[in-house]
């Protein structure tokens, strides 16, 4: 028992700090990749490559004076930065990122725990984040963030259905809310593929079991909306800087601001990392024989920071989006089209447990 | 900067707007036939979304693209694009070959200006002390950089060619007072050589056997000092 609080304390503290150190990273990735695709260098003088700029960042933030305005509630202006960044960092509680690994005798997991209703945890962490920007949005008594906290809750609560509505497809075939179970039943090829002529039947020894083989069209959609959902270009509407000066987070500097800008990427990383798990096969991968416990770390990093490449991309190409037209794309697009493809994917489950079983 | 380190900052037309390219043109022509029109509406959200994802590709490849190119950013501190060679920059003061000041203290420079930039306050040389030829110099002479709006009217007022502008661009400070350039700070150390009525300095660079200061105030502070040794080396005798 003991062995277990003192293991778990541990691995809270590892998980933070990872989460936190790829924030970091990730913050000083999309600066120079945007730079890049706009012709410029990016943050150079900090270490090399500019490495430690986010981190200098970090500091001068940490220390700067806060201004708070005239006529701000003041306890929800206070909670809100910090009930945007606690549920980012509670999602990912339930993440995990690799098998065992064996220490001291311990046999460890890697992820803070093993819920069994994992997916649906990190869905309902995501939906409390809407909380923290709306009630900056209220609580600073400024008519920018109140419009961007009116525009993000909109924005976030219709995309979350979409967001929630792609997982199910998977879900139904994975036959399980857990997040470990669903990686593991991903692990491995489909093998010899029975059906196929004969001479192109190892083929499918060269295709994994990810699920987005099959489910390609959830993997977009949940991209889609993953995108919306974190608030990020071309749907960055709550924070578009030509017409709501900052958004929700207009009148918060110092520490404050750090928290929001903190949560934004945390939450990125989270729906990225999702993403890996449900449709990209988790740790699954490649495994060379020496360092085993790595291997899956590797595999599961190098598949996240893909994603968050995707959505660095995006943000360097695309135009925002009008806002009647994100609300159309919303509920008339995606919502309809998660749906419509849920009732596809079920019957191919119910065609092909009954014929191929 | 030499002609072949400078970067193509400007891609041709050709790599901003390449040419459309519609595939789904002919698409769009055959669902025009009437075997089709019940299918128009699906048909016409399919082609929408299909053009849609298209045209997002060509925009994530034109990104994709430019991470591989070179930037075209100009390391500033570091590298230094030179000023085109009429470029207006800050004013000097310019002497004579036999090292007296041109500025006659006439004003017409400051009269002139329509920022209102100049101070002139001429004084009467003596046999004993002789600053530029003929009868006035100017006692104080001091532009302020901060109104100065580097139009150049002074220097075409200047009946002496005293007053010429240099290439120099970048001077900031970080006090009020430190933007009005005293006439020591404006002055040369020696006569520059003109050509076409208009200095081209760069930045510390040589001019004929004469060098130019790029910084006014470093130059400033070392003539303190030296006043300051020379008043010290007085006392002490
Ligand atoms: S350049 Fe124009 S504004 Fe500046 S001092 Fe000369 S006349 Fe005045
Ligand atoms: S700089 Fe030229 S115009 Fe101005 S006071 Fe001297 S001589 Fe006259």
């Amino acid at each position: 028992m003991t062995a277990f609080v003192v293991v778990s304390v541990i691995k809270v503290f590892v998980v933070f700090g990872a989460v936190l150190g790829t924030v970091l990273f990730t913050i000083w990735l999309e600066r120079k990749i945007v730079a890049r695709m706009q012709s410029r260098y990016g943050p150079n003088r900090w270490g090399p490559f500019g490495l430690f700029t986010s981190l200098a960042d970090g500091v001068k933030l940490f220390f700067k004076e806060q201004v708070s305005p005239r006529g701000i509630d003041k306890a929800a202006y206070v909670a809100a930065p910090v009930l945007a960044l606690i549920p980012a960092f509670l999602a990912f509680a339930v993440i995990p990122f690799g098998e065992h690994v064996t220490l001291f005798g311990q046999t460890v997991t890697l992820e803070v725990t093993d819920l069994n209703v994992g997916l649906l945890w990190v869905i309902a962490m995501g939906s409390l984040a809407v909380y923290g920007v709306v009630l900056a949005g209220w609580a600073s008594g400024s008519k920018y963030p109140l419009l961007g906290g009116i525009r993000s809750s909109a924005q976030m609560i219709s995309y979350e259905i979409a967001l929630s509505l792609s997982l199910v497809p998977v879900v139904v075939w994975a036959g399980t809310l857990s997040l470990r179970e669903i990686v593991e039943a991903q692990i491995g090829t489909f093998g010899t593929i029975g059906w196929l002529p004969g001479p192109v039947q190892w083929i499918g020894h060269l295709i994994p079991k990810w699920y987005v083989v099959f489910q390609l069209p959830a993997f977009l959609l949940f991209m889609a909306a993953g995108v919306a959902e974190t608030n990020r270009a071309p749907f960055d509407l709550p924070e578009a800087e030509t017409e709501l000066v900052a958004g929700y987070h207009t009148e918060y500097s110092g520490i404050k601001f750090a928290m929001f800008f903190l949560a934004e990427y945390v939450h990125i990383i989270t729906i990225s990392a999702v993403a890996v798990i449900m449709f990209l096969g988790g740790w699954d991968g490649p495994h060379l024989p020496f360092l085993p416990w790595m291997w899956p770390l590797m595999n599961f990093m190098g598949k996240t920071f893909t994603l968050v490449f995707l959505f660095i991309w995006l943000r360097a190409t695309l135009p925002r989006i009008r806002y009647d037209k994100l609300m159309v794309l919303g509920w008339k697009g995606l919502i309809p089209m998660a749906l419509g493809w849920l009732v596809v994917s079920a019957t191919i489950l119910t065609v092909k447990d009954a014929y191929f079983g | 900067m030499a002609e072949e380190e400078r970067r193509p900052n400007r891609l041709s037309e050709e790599a901003w707007y390449p040419r459309s390219k519609t595939p789904l043109r002919r698409t769009r022509a055959l669902t025009e036939k009437k075997i089709f029109a019940p299918m128009k509406p699906a048909i016409d959200v399919m082609l929408e979304i299909g053009e849609g994802v298209i045209a997002s590709m060509k925009g994530l490849s034109l990104t994709l693209r430019h991470v591989f190119r070179r930037p075209v950013t100009i390391q500033y501190p570091e590298q230094r694009r030179d000023p085109f060679p009429r470029f207006k920059g800050r004013h000097v003061l310019d002497r004579h070959p036999d090292g007296l000041e041109k500025c006659i203290g006439c004003e017409l420079c400051a009269g002139a200006c329509p920022a209102d930039a100049i101070l002139v306050i001429g004084a009467e040389n003596t046999p004993e002390e002789r600053y530029a030829p003929g009868e006035r110099y100017a006692k104080v002479y001091e532009i302020n950089y901060l109104r100065c709006i580097f139009c150049g009217l002074c220097v075409e007022a200047c009946p002496t060619e005293a007053l010429v502008m240099s290439n120099a661009y970048d001077f900031s400070a970080d006090s009020r007072d430190k933007f009005i350039f005293t006439k020591e700070e404006l002055l040369v150390d020696a006569p520059l050589q003109i050509r076409d009525s208009k200095v081209v300095l760069r930045a510390g660079e040589e001019v004929g056997e004469y060098r130019v200061l790029k910084e006014g105030l470093a130059r400033a502070r070392r003539q303190e000092e030296r006043r300051k040794e020379h008043e010290h080396t007085e006392t002490e005798d």
